[in-house]
């Protein structure tokens, strides 16, 4: 009885796993078998370039995993201009030129950008530097600070000049 | 001492970060919006079919010397509808005035257009949204107005208002038209 029941969990088992894979495969595939090139370099091109190019329509998703028709339209796009011997910058021109920067997941480095790729860094090049000074100076208060035996002999008298004139003071 | 200015660093970079959420959450900044990119730029060359039997081609080409209205549209696109009134106005007020049927079964355009009125002097057909890429819209409606030279001047991605049609649109087909 038992071994009868275990021979029926395992197909179950196998479906679930076979429905689980598919299920997976639905979401990371929005690209149709049919639009594929048959070329597979310059498929493997075109699902490159894809997932850079962000959807205009679903904020933060590459049109490689939307299944929006616009972003299926531009996926076309890509290839159709792929097979007409675009270069992979010209291809990317050529949305950003329609699209503007919007489309570009990775935003490109200019002068609007520069603030945002490079102050996290510059931040923490400042800090480093503020750490290093701090650490330099504490040092040297401790190897040579609150030392009076390299004070010129001026310095000495002029020195002692003034703790005389306290005591009078104090006295 | 002479680093005491250091200990007001933390204040100083919260306000600046305050400056920064400021911005952000008063200057109705719209992160989805994609901008005009096309602005200040030839018109991408398109050369659609008619939607209408018998109709002429829709191609860039043959728009310039004149300064012309595109608009994309579609029979299922509830703003469009929306929006449609202030075609035919623009039309009643001579302006030069075509359609892209973006995505859309041709009788159901057709129909939609017998139903409305047509302010279009010609329509083309996109049924697969080539002409859509090639403008860089995102969706419909979408509105452009091309001069003489064929250069992009206005690109509207949203439906009309009347305000549009009155401050901006008949001002620079005037403008553009001199």
């Amino acid at each position: 009885m038992s071994a009868r029941r275990q021979s029926q969990r395992a197909p179950r088992l196998a479906t679930l796993a076979l429905a689980l894979v598919a299920a997976a495969g639905a979401s990371a595939f929005a690209v149709d078998p049919e639009e594929m090139l048959p070329d597979m370099a310059l498929e493997a091109r075109a699902r490159a370039i894809s997932a850079e190019v962000r959807c205009v329509v679903c904020q933060n998703q590459s049109i490689d995993d939307s299944n929006a028709e616009i972003a299926r339209d531009m996926r076309r796009t890509i290839r159709e201009r792929i097979t007409q011997g675009d270069s992979d910058s010209q291809v990317t021109a050529f949305l950003r030129a329609r699209y503007g920067d919007f489309v570009l997941l990775k935003p490109p480095f200019d002068f609007r950008t520069g603030l945002l790729w490079l102050g996290a860094p510059l931040a923490l090049l400042l800090a480093a530097f503020a750490l290093w000074r701090g650490m330099r100076r504490t040092r040297t208060r401790l190897v040579d600070g609150a030392n009076a035996t390299d004070l010129s002999a001026d310095e000495r008298a002029r020195l002692d000049s003034l703790l005389d004139d306290d005591r009078e003071v104090r006295r | 001492m002479s680093n005491r200015w250091l200990y007001t660093l933390p204040l100083l970079m919260l306000v600046i970060m305050a400056g920064f959420f400021a911005y952000a959450l008063t200057q109705s900044r719209n992160p989805a919006d994609i901008g005009a990119p096309l602005l200040g730029h030839k018109a991408p060359s398109i050369d659609l079919a008619p939607l209408h039997d018998g109709g002429a081609r829709l191609a860039t080409a043959d728009w310039s010397g004149n300064v012309t209205v595109v608009n994309f549209f579609a029979s299922w696109c509830a703003p469009c509808l929306l929006e449609h009134p202030l075609f035919l106005r623009l039309k009643s007020e001579g302006v030069r005035l075509h359609g892209i049927n973006y995505r859309n079964k041709p009788d159901e355009a057709k129909a939609w257009l017998a139903r409305l009125g047509d302010p279009y002097e010609r329509v083309g057909a996109d049924p697969d949204g080539r002409a859509g890429v090639e403008f860089g819209i995102s969706g419909v409606p979408e509105t452009f107005v091309i001069d003489k030279g064929g250069i992009v001047r206005l690109h509207l991605r949203r439906p009309l208002t009347a305000d549009d049609i009155n401050k901006s649109i008949l001002p620079l087909i005037k403008e553009l038209s001199k």
